[in-house]
């Protein structure tokens, strides 16, 4: 045994100083398939076949070991578009079978089988424990990315839904390992094999709390994502179906919806409440007084009404010629009018028009009423006191007041006709 | 402190931290917040939001009919008061190679633009039909003019800021989410049907019940 554990452990050194022998090769390797070439390479070649580093891939053309590549890719974190998370329901499955075999094996007292069945199981519990732990680091490098790997949005969007799924799966395998976690760890303390309840509950129980949390975590973050991405397809589809309606409704203005009030406040333009703010022309502080006087300064000029005009005209001569005298005509009542006037003007006296009339030839024409209303009217003009002489002075409901003649005085005291 | 943030939000500006990131740093705070509440309630008005994370804007304290009245008559004349705006992105949405999502923040060029044009002739002529949508447009503009003068009329409208000059490197404001708003209403009340909806589950589809539309211009 001694020997054998030697044996592999020089086989196990031998492999890996292989590798640092011929790590530039396996640089290239990581990053594409290499080929034969020079003589050098071939031996390279050559040796990391040997301990299956490479893989032959096609003619004359060799690849790096998946599994050498899953090594170096989580020590990178660094991880290609699409990369399905590792499935630990398998190993899940196979633990439960080591377990119950083991269980069978203390029974029987096989102890040497049942040992190497507990290191066995040790590995698988390790295994589960490796693959949880690189599932999360995968996922967190690419979340927190944004799925850095990738440029195109596109193609950021479509992982985005795609370990949503994976995360999902996930979560049913994380309800998987809680199950085997507690049958294991119950069974095992009911046999009183201590050492595989510890291993169980220390490699993965204790740990399962932490995975839940960081897995929902992404969950969240990639169904944040998931509902953003639909969201910004409905945008523009609105986008896209509006601007379809208005190029086929050419001779539609617009669209009818009945609009309530519980419609969303987005739709509502913001409301604009213009402010102009005035100067207090009370304000004696410099600062408004100066502003002030700047905005007075800007206002138009007055104009000065009160200069006179630049071009004021010259005033224009009056030509004077001789004019022939109009000869005024008098009609006879006229000339008697003016008598009369003359008359009155030289004596105190009351005359009376009717009696003055009666003796003037000239007014023969006229009857006695006309030259009444002409006499009074134009010798009441002149400022003479004229005065009615009425019939019925007795009369009980003097409306309408009769007389029969006027009787005029050269006294202007009084400017009413009585 | 908010003196200037209130001038904007009585403006009837949004307030993203695109277009105002000071003001939109101050409002994500619970005190300032409370403070601008208190002073636009004296004026029947509130802070309101585009959605938990958009931009910030001043909105009435009660809808009455007559508001709602006033959305109703802008989507009857949809045509003249969203159309210019929707023609223009669409035309940014085909002719950017790399998906956009139009979205607050998210960043254009106009080389990007132009490029896209280059690849796809077709572009170029839909982009001249936007002559009469985009202001200021000759029709022998080139190219270029144009879509200088469409990204322009973005920028005047508040739906773009420029964030460098030299690239020619415009980013989208808050404001873009207002238009989402509004088709996304349009499209719960199945105001606008697309030609061809494609029922089937794509690969990736987690069985949500959303349907992708696939239109046949596109």
């Amino acid at each position: 045994m001694t020997s054998e554990t030697g044996n592999q452990g020089s086989q196990i050194a031998q492999i890996f100083a292989s590798l640092a022998k011929h790590s530039d090769l396996l640089s290239m390797a990581l990053d594409g398939p290499v080929e034969t070439g020079n003589r050098e390479q071939n031996k390279a070649i050559d040796a990391l076949v040997m301990v299956n580093a490479l893989k032959p891939y096609e003619e004359g053309t060799y690849r790096l070991n998946p599994r050498l590549r899953d090594f170096i890719s989580d020590h990178l974190i660094s991880y290609n578009a699409f990369q399905a998370l590792t499935r630990v329901k398998d190993r899940v499955h196979q633990a439960q079978a080591q377990w119950s075999q083991l269980q069978a094996l203390r029974q029987a007292g096989a102890t040497a089988d049942a040992d190497r069945l507990e290191w066995a199981l040790d590995d698988t519990v390790t295994d589960i424990d490796y693959a949880i732990e690189r599932n999360l680091t995968l996922l967190n490098s690419l979340v927190s990315t944004q799925y850095g790997n990738v440029t195109n949005l596109k193609a950021k969007l479509n992982q985005n839904l795609f370990y949503g799924r994976e995360v999902d799966a996930c979560m049913t395998e994380m309800n998987q390992v809680d199950s085997i976690v507690d049958l294991i760890s119950a069974e095992a303390l009911n046999a009183g094999i201590l050492s595989v309840r510890q291993l169980i509950n220390r490699r993965l129980g204790s740990k399962l709390l932490n995975w839940r949390v960081q897995l929902k975590d992404a969950q969240a973050i990639i169904s944040k994502r998931l509902f953003w991405q639909r969201k910004m397809e409905r945008r523009l589809n609105n986008l896209a179906k509006s601007v379809l309606w208005l190029n086929q409704h050419k001779t539609s203005s617009g669209i009818e919806i009945d609009v309530d009030t519980s419609a969303p406040i987005a739709i509502f333009k913001p409301v604009s409440i213009k402010v102009k703010p005035h100067l207090d022309v009370r304000d004696k502080d410099p600062v408004t007084w100066d502003e002030m006087v700047t905005s007075i300064a800007k206002l138009t000029k007055r104009i000065d009404r009160s200069l006179p005009a630049a071009n004021a005209k010259a005033a224009q001569p009056v030509l004077a010629a001789e004019m022939a005298e109009i000869e005024i005509i008098l009609t006879a009542e006229e000339f008697m009018l003016d008598q009369l006037t003359a008359e009155l003007l030289d004596s105190d006296q009351t005359i009376s028009l009717c009696e003055w009339k009666s003796d003037k030839p000239q007014l023969n024409l006229i009857s006695d009423e006309e030259w009444l209303l002409y006499a009074s009217g134009q010798l009441y003009a002149q400022g003479f006191f004229v005065r009615m002489a009425i019939d019925d002075e007795q009369d009980p409901c003097p409306i309408n007041h009769r007389f029969y003649d006027f009787l005029v005085t050269c006294k202007t005291s009084s400017n009413r006709i009585s | 402190m908010i003196a200037n943030l209130l001038q904007n939000l009585l403006a009837g500006q949004y307030i993203c931290p695109v277009a105002f990131q000071d003001d939109f740093d101050k409002l994500e705070k619970a005190s300032v917040r409370s403070e601008v509440n208190a002073w636009l309630a004296k004026l029947d008005m509130r802070l309101a939001r585009l959605s938990d994370t958009g931009a910030y804007f001043m909105a009435r304290s009660v809808i009455a009919a007559q508001h709602c009245s006033a959305v109703k008559e802008d989507l009857l004349k949809y045509r003249d008061v969203y159309g210019p705006i929707l023609l223009m992105l669409n035309h940014i949405r085909q002719a950017k190679t790399e998906g956009l999502e139009f979205s607050p923040g998210e960043r254009i060029q106009i080389a990007e633009l132009e490029t896209g044009i280059i690849e796809n002739a077709s572009l170029a002529a839909q982009l001249r039909q936007l002559y009469g949508v985009i202001k200021g447009i000759t029709r022998d503009a080139t190219n270029r003019t144009y879509l200088k003068r469409m990204m322009e009329h973005l920028r005047e409208d508040g739906f773009v800021v420029l964030s460098n000059a030299q690239t020619e490197s415009y980013q989208f404001t808050g404001k873009i989410d207002h238009i989402h708003a509004v088709l996304e209403f349009i499209s719960e009340h199945e105001a606008i049907v697309g030609l061809e909806v494609d029922d089937q589950a794509h690969d990736g589809d987690t069985g949500d019940l959303f349907a992708t539309a696939e239109l046949s211009h596109d």
